[in-house]
């Protein structure tokens, strides 16, 4: 969680871009090529945005708006609420 | 050069003196840190001013996270000169929601005592949560401790200290430590504003500066500071991070965006700020 937290303080911060990569060979050697998606690492960066008011990332707000016309729960429709 | 680049008290000033730097901030903090402080006094169970050492100034405040809890020692800051822990029972808000018991040390105040004595009443704080742990449901064998600015400078002296030989009590008794702000290099401050109401010797500069004293072994450190500092307190941190890093500890450095010398430690009033989950996380929190 912590490596998740630095990284993303130092993306949002003004961080060089070395510093940054940095970061991203810490997270590949401790956490492993697939970082990006690691939960604990999502928690960390989401700490952080969180805090700067920023969407969190695998939540609403950081992919496009789904459609208006959303679509009712599977639950809802078979059973008809 | 009084130091390094610094040839006048004044450029030195522009960068220690919050006052000058930040004029209205040092007041708003105070009120800031009394009113959550109170607040956070209105939400959780606490017990103030318990003595842990023969002097008036010598005690601290409680703030109990059930049984078995691990414990977070907090050391507040203000140069070794100003508040009290009182001020900063805000602090246990988001750990002690987050099941960790804090404790809020006191100090006595500069000129009154020196810092020498100032780091003797800190060290004698933590013996005391380890030896008394059980009275408030505290772990005694998960202790960390967390110091902002001045308190970072105190709880860097903890972890250079000979708990085994002085104390008579497991080298190992802090698990984790995280220095906010801190200051680890004293060598400026005889020039300084300060200097008046610290009155720091020479001996004492070197006695007191950690970054001369880095341990052979210690427990995990997480070095935290402000995007917004001046250049000398993101200095101070940085050569202390590397000077650790260099001993072969294990450490880690976090840089808050957006953060100033005030507001780096407003996240100890939410388990979910980046601040707070970094500490929780040290303490096996998360």
């Amino acid at each position: 969680m912590l490596l998740g937290i630095k990284y993303e303080a130092a993306r949002i911060g003004d961080v060089s871009d070395e510093a940054l990569a940095g970061i991203e060979e810490q997270m590949k050697e401790e956490v492993g090529e697939d970082w990006e998606s690691d939960d604990q690492v999502l928690r960390g960066r989401n700490a952080v945005r969180r805090e700067h008011g920023l969407p969190g990332l695998g939540e609403p707000g950081d992919r496009p708006s789904p459609a208006t016309s959303v679509r009712r729960p599977l639950w809802r429709r078979l059973l008809g609420r | 050069m009084l130091y390094r680049d610094f040839a006048t008290q004044e450029e030195l000033d522009a960068q220690y003196n919050l006052n000058m730097i930040f004029p209205d901030a040092a007041s708003l903090y105070e009120a800031f840190c009394e009113r959550e402080s109170e607040n956070v006094r209105q939400e959780l169970d606490h017990s103030l001013d318990v003595p842990f050492g023969p002097t008036l100034a010598e005690h601290l405040d409680l703030y109990p996270a059930g049984e078995k809890a691990p414990v977070l020692i907090y050391v507040h800051g203000g140069f070794w000169a100003l508040r009290t822990s009182r001020e900063f029972g805000f602090v246990a808000r988001g750990p002690v929601s987050a099941g960790a018991a804090t404790v809020v040390t006191n100090y006595a105040l500069c000129p009154r005592v020196t810092v020498d004595e100032i780091v003797r009443q800190t060290r004698a704080a933590v013996a005391w949560v380890y030896r008394n742990a059980a009275s408030f449901g505290g772990d005694p064998g998960r202790i960390h401790v967390a110091g902002h600015s001045a308190g970072g400078h105190l709880v860097a002296m903890l972890l250079a200290t000979d708990w085994e030989g002085e104390y008579g009590l497991p080298a190992d008794i802090v698990k984790g430590a995280t220095v906010i702000s801190g200051l680890f290099d004293l060598t400026p401050f005889p020039y300084t504003f300060l200097q008046p109401k610290l009155q720091l010797t020479w001996d004492q500069v070197l006695k007191n500066s950690p970054i001369l004293h880095i341990p052979d072994s210690a427990p995990p450190q997480l070095v935290v500071y402000g995007e917004d500092e001046t250049d000398e307190f993101k200095r101070q941190s940085e050569e202390f991070f590397e000077a650790w890093r260099a001993r072969g500890l294990e450490g880690e450095r976090l840089v808050l965006p957006g953060k100033n010398h005030y507001d780096v430690i407003d996240g100890f009033l939410d388990a979910g700020s980046p601040l707070c989950s970094a500490v929780l996380g040290q303490m096996g929190l998360e």
